[in-house]
């Protein structure tokens, strides 16, 4: 089609339009003629050769480009409908179609594919029973810097290695699974005590001639099996991340867009992880999609993962319900009522105890590149008499909520590693005074997706307190991490 | 003078509207599932849960999604119209499922003759496949009521 409008515009016969409409009026008459019969020949010629090609899909991306039509062009055109077929198709009470008369196959499938060889043996199990072993992992460098010097933390600039997480999955039967995931870590070594020291792990290495070597340990963060109730109802059994908001199951470097989550996601105003049952599903209404969780534990506690030390189980559940529009927005609330109580430590003075209620809200709207997502949580403590801590002051604790929100934009272009720039604002209010009191956060960024499994990012954060915390200072931190799925 | 003028102009934006390039189409890519199956038509919804990783049932047994191979056009026709996703945003959802400890994508297929093979043979199979390569032991769905033949329909190989 390009190259007929050139060829009619440049044919000697014809002639530029600039030089038609010089002086020469006989001569402008001739083209003018042969200009209108030779684009009404044209036009005619392809209006049909339109009509004679299938008609394009409806709602097709008018943004196509060239290359994508030369190729859609060379490629074979569907076989035209036939009139039944498209009256058919017209009627708005044939929503079933049997289109197997419409278009008859030629052919059965081939017979030299063996299933088999795909590991798709049809009297086989018709599920995925393969034992899949996959993992992420993280190195960052990061300086950090206070304005003002104190004890309990201090200016820091370095390599750290973050999560070196490892999952376990396999589909025991088509409705039993299970999901193992454990971290990795060189914890404790390297691990700061309150009175600034460093904790070590020096051991005499014997398949090295007990040279010294520093031993690390590892976390179990997830660990459970499922069985499918319903279609719509699975029961998770085990050591599970508290469905709450968006980042505390979202808790794997990859899919966090920052380097690290907000200061009061990982506070644990719910807990991190529960150890017990977790009835959840999903359910399509309409066009929207509603989630559902219900959960019973062991509830809070530092030996939570091995017993309910004061046995009195903890309940939570969460709703959400995503729907499409403008885009895909989710919106989520999810609660917690628990008692916890300490680990007892000492023979003569009682565990800390109380009773806490959480509850939070989250929302997040993907349009396009444009991702927003924001988070509220709050928490009441009750203290049992007896059992409370003292704070900084040397006062009893007193009972009371902690409070904190944040909210988040940023835009991933599908250009420059699908760069996505970022930034998001934390306000928390600690009931029990912190390392910074009541604290506010800016932070500001860059993540990029070179590859689906590999992320690059950059993090600036700039956070400051009210003065009532231990650290009585601003801090500034300048990170950057690149963190992959394997 | 003029109004001939006039004219020749408007017979060359006329025929410049007209003679627009006419956009060529992909392929129409079918939804298929085995002959006799139950499934004659499925909702948009229903086909983007199914292929994104959440159970999707046809009476009381569960449909099992094959993919075509990544990157290839029907691949991406595909993951375009349903799933509304480009093929790195395809590439980021799959990864991202896996770290949340969800389940993965479906399994891929090499050929179109060999989701045709599957989705004849394999219990609950559904795939898709350009119209040219249906075979006469598979059947194909139609999807929110609008079979492949419609014009309406835009499932297409990209």
């Amino acid at each position: 089609m390009r190259a007929l409008r050139p060829a009619a515009l440049t044919d000697p016969a014809v002639g530029p339009f600039g030089r038609t409409m010089a002086s020469d009026a006989r001569r402008s008459n001739n083209s003018l003629v042969v200009a209108v019969v030779v684009h009404a020949v044209v036009a005619v010629a392809l209006a049909q050769r339109a009509a004679a090609q299938p008609a394009p899909a409806h709602g097709g991306d008018p943004a196509q480009t060239a290359d994508d039509r030369s190729k859609a062009a060379a490629a074979t055109a569907a076989p035209a409908p036939s009139s039944d077929d498209l009256a058919r198709a017209a009627d708005a009470t044939a929503a079933v179609a049997d289109l197997s008369s419409a278009s008859p196959p030629a052919k059965a499938s081939a017979d030299d594919i063996d299933l088999s060889t795909l590991g798709l043996d049809p009297s086989a199990a018709a599920f995925d029973d393969k034992l899949s072993i996959y993992g992420f992992a993280d190195i960052s460098w990061t300086n950090q810097h206070l304005t003002k010097h104190n004890p309990f933390l201090k200016d820091a600039t370095g390599f750290t290695i973050g999560s070196l997480n490892v999952y376990v999955a396999k589909n025991l039967t088509p409705r039993w699974r299970s999901l193992a995931e454990v971290r990795f870590m060189y914890l404790p070594n390297g691990s700061p005590n309150p009175d600034g020291t460093v904790q070590t792990t020096t051991a005499g290495d014997s398949a090295n001639f007990g040279r010294p070597t520093q031993w690390g340990t590892i976390s179990i963060e997830r660990a459970y099996i499922e069985y499918d109730l319903h279609p719509r109802l699975t029961l998770r059994i085990g050591h599970w991340l508290t469905p709450y908001g968006i980042w505390n199951t979202d808790h794997g470097s990859p899919v966090i867009i920052g380097v690290f989550r907000p200061y009061l996601v990982g506070d644990a105003v719910f807990p991190e992880h529960q150890t017990g049952l977790d009835l959840f599903g999903a359910a399509p209404v309409g066009d929207y999609k509603i989630s559902y969780h219900a959960t019973m534990s062991n509830g809070r506690s530092p030996t939570e993962m091995v017993a309910d030390t004061d046995r009195k189980p903890a309940f939570g559940g969460r709703l959400e319900l995503e729907g499409s529009w403008a885009g895909t927005v989710k919106l989520g609330v999810s609660g917690y009522v628990g008692h916890f109580t300490d680990a007892t430590t000492s023979t003569t003075v009682p565990p800390v105890a109380f009773d806490e209620r959480a509850f939070a809200a989250d929302a997040q709207w993907d349009h396009g590149g444009l991702h927003l997502q924001a988070e509220v949580l709050t928490r009441h403590k009750a203290y049992v008499d007896g059992t409370r801590p003292f704070t900084l002051l040397g006062t009893p604790q007193s009972d009371g909520n902690d409070f904190g929100a944040y909210g988040l934009i940023g835009y991933r272009f599908n250009q420059l590693w699908n760069v996505m720039p970022f930034a998001f604002y934390e306000d928390y209010r600690a009931l029990v005074t912190g390392p910074i009191g009541d604290a506010k956060a800016g932070h500001v960024g860059l993540n990029f997706r070179p590859a689906p499994t590999v992320v690059l990012k950059l993090h600036g954060a700039y956070a400051w307190g009210d003065g009532t915390g231990l650290i009585k200072s601003d801090v500034y931190i300048l990170t950057s991490q690149i963190a992959w799925v394997f | 003078m003029m109004n001939r003028i006039a004219l020749v102009i408007l017979c060359f934006a006329a025929a410049t509207v007209v003679t627009r390039p006419v956009r060529a189409d992909g392929k129409k890519l079918v939804v298929v599932v085995a002959k006799g199956s139950p499934v004659t038509t499925i909702s948009r919804g229903d086909l983007k849960r199914c292929f994104t990783g959440e159970s999707v049932s046809a009476g009381d047994k569960p449909l099992v999604p094959f993919n075509a191979a990544p990157n290839s056009p029907d691949r991406s026709g595909f993951d375009k119209a349903v799933l509304g996703m480009s093929p790195d945003e395809v590439g980021r959802f799959w990864v991202d499922r896996k770290v949340r400890g969800q389940s993965g994508a479906p399994r891929s297929l090499p050929s179109p003759a060999h989701v045709a093979k599957v989705a004849a043979k394999f219990p609950g199979a559904i795939g898709y496949l350009p119209a040219d390569q249906m075979t006469s032991d598979i059947q194909a769905v139609a999807v929110d009521g609008v079979p492949y033949t419609d014009a309406r329909y835009n499932i297409v190989t990209q």
